[in-house]
């Protein structure tokens, strides 16, 4: 399989998918940030850099995944279109 | 004068203010990290850290608003460019545009929540009444995530709904229902019952996928309805229509 096409057609799940486990991570780091941490100061200073900063991540990881999703339903219903108008057998299987 | 905006302005815009909410968590975590003082880092973590996640919610409800709306475009295209009738009953085209202000709206009340926050935070060099107000205002924020969530998910039942009803001959084809492929004579209706359904504009043939699954109750050829029209799925109209060329899919 072609490593670079396949990453420059799944461009927005890599990163979807990249980002999500990075939030992951940032949030894991936080807790132990904050639960090693005697210091209100530094504990905030751990909740905005890696609890909202992970949240941050997760939350625009999940909005690459879905708006995939979107980009492929769409790619789908224009290939069924352009046979509709062009007349062809729709190009579908039994289930 | 009024000025339309260019197509996929909204797919920029929501992009912009992820990266734009990006700069600002970065900028607020430096600025946290960089203090001493409590207070002043609490204000930082409402104005620029949940502040911040406003501005990631609103950049994702248009960039999923505006997938949702190339979808709903494209599914008007091909009800035009379907050989038959949808079952579709009229669909407004501004239910995408709703769901996006209802979303909108949920997250910027929640943005709004964040002003007497950030006040009381910013003007008392005691943490204890801010930490209390920092609560309510993460609060806020999840109940505007929370509706703009919704707001999102009506609207991508709908579309589904839509597709699914849109689909659903083919659908009864590939389930192993009936076939539908044109007769190569002409129909005589006058044989037997046509199936009518209440919401329904058109009249079936007995077996006709379009009624699948809906409640339809048989009248006499005589007795039609005036107003309604014969389906073109099931070749109801065959009394006086023309043949036209018919694309199977059953192959």
């Amino acid at each position: 399989m072609d490593v670079n096409r396949w990453l420059r057609a799944e461009w927005d799940r890599v990163l979807g998918f990249g980002l999500i486990g990075l939030g992951a991570v940032f949030v894991v780091l936080a807790w132990f940030g904050v639960s090693d941490s005697p210091y209100v100061a530094q504990q905030l200073s751990f909740i905005t850099s890696g609890g909202i900063g992970g949240l941050f991540m997760l939350g625009a990881g999940a909005t690459l995944l879905h708006v995939a999703d979107v980009h492929d339903e769409w790619r789908k219903l224009d290939r069924i279109e352009q046979a509709l108008r062009a007349g062809e057998p729709i190009p579908v299987e039994p289930r | 004068m009024t000025r339309r905006l260019p197509a996929g302005w909204d797919w920029i815009l929501g992009y912009g203010l992820i990266a734009l909410a990006g700069v600002v968590l970065l900028i607020t975590s430096l600025a946290v990290s960089g203090s001493r003082f409590i207070s002043d880092q609490l204000a930082d973590i409402v104005s620029g850290g949940l502040g911040g996640l406003v501005l990631l919610g609103l950049g994702a409800v248009l960039i999923v608003t505006a997938g949702l709306g190339d979808e709903w475009r494209k599914l008007d295209r091909l009800e035009d460019a379907l050989p038959f009738p949808s079952l579709d009953p009229p669909v407004e085209a501004s239910a995408v545009g709703r769901s996006r202000t209802v979303a909108g709206l949920g997250l910027l009340a929640s943005a709004a929540v964040l002003v007497p926050t950030w006040w009381t935070v910013s003007g008392t060099a005691d943490p204890e009444p801010g930490l209390g107000a920092l609560t309510w205002a993460v609060v806020g924020l999840v109940v505007g995530a929370l509706v703009a969530a919704l707001a999102i998910l009506r609207v991508q039942r709908r579309i589904q709904a839509r597709k699914r009803r849109l689909f659903a001959p083919w659908a009864a084809l590939f389930d192993g229902g009936p076939a539908v492929a044109p007769a190569a004579d002409p129909v005589d209706l006058g044989a037997g019952p046509v199936l009518v359904v209440p919401e329904l504009s058109r009249f079936h043939r007995n077996g006709c996928p379009a009624v699948a699954g809906l409640a339809a109750r048989s009248v006499d050829p005589g007795a039609i309805p005036a107003q309604l029209e014969p389906c073109d799925l099931c070749e109801a109209d065959a009394f006086a229509r023309e043949e036209r060329t018919w694309t199977s899919i059953a192959g």
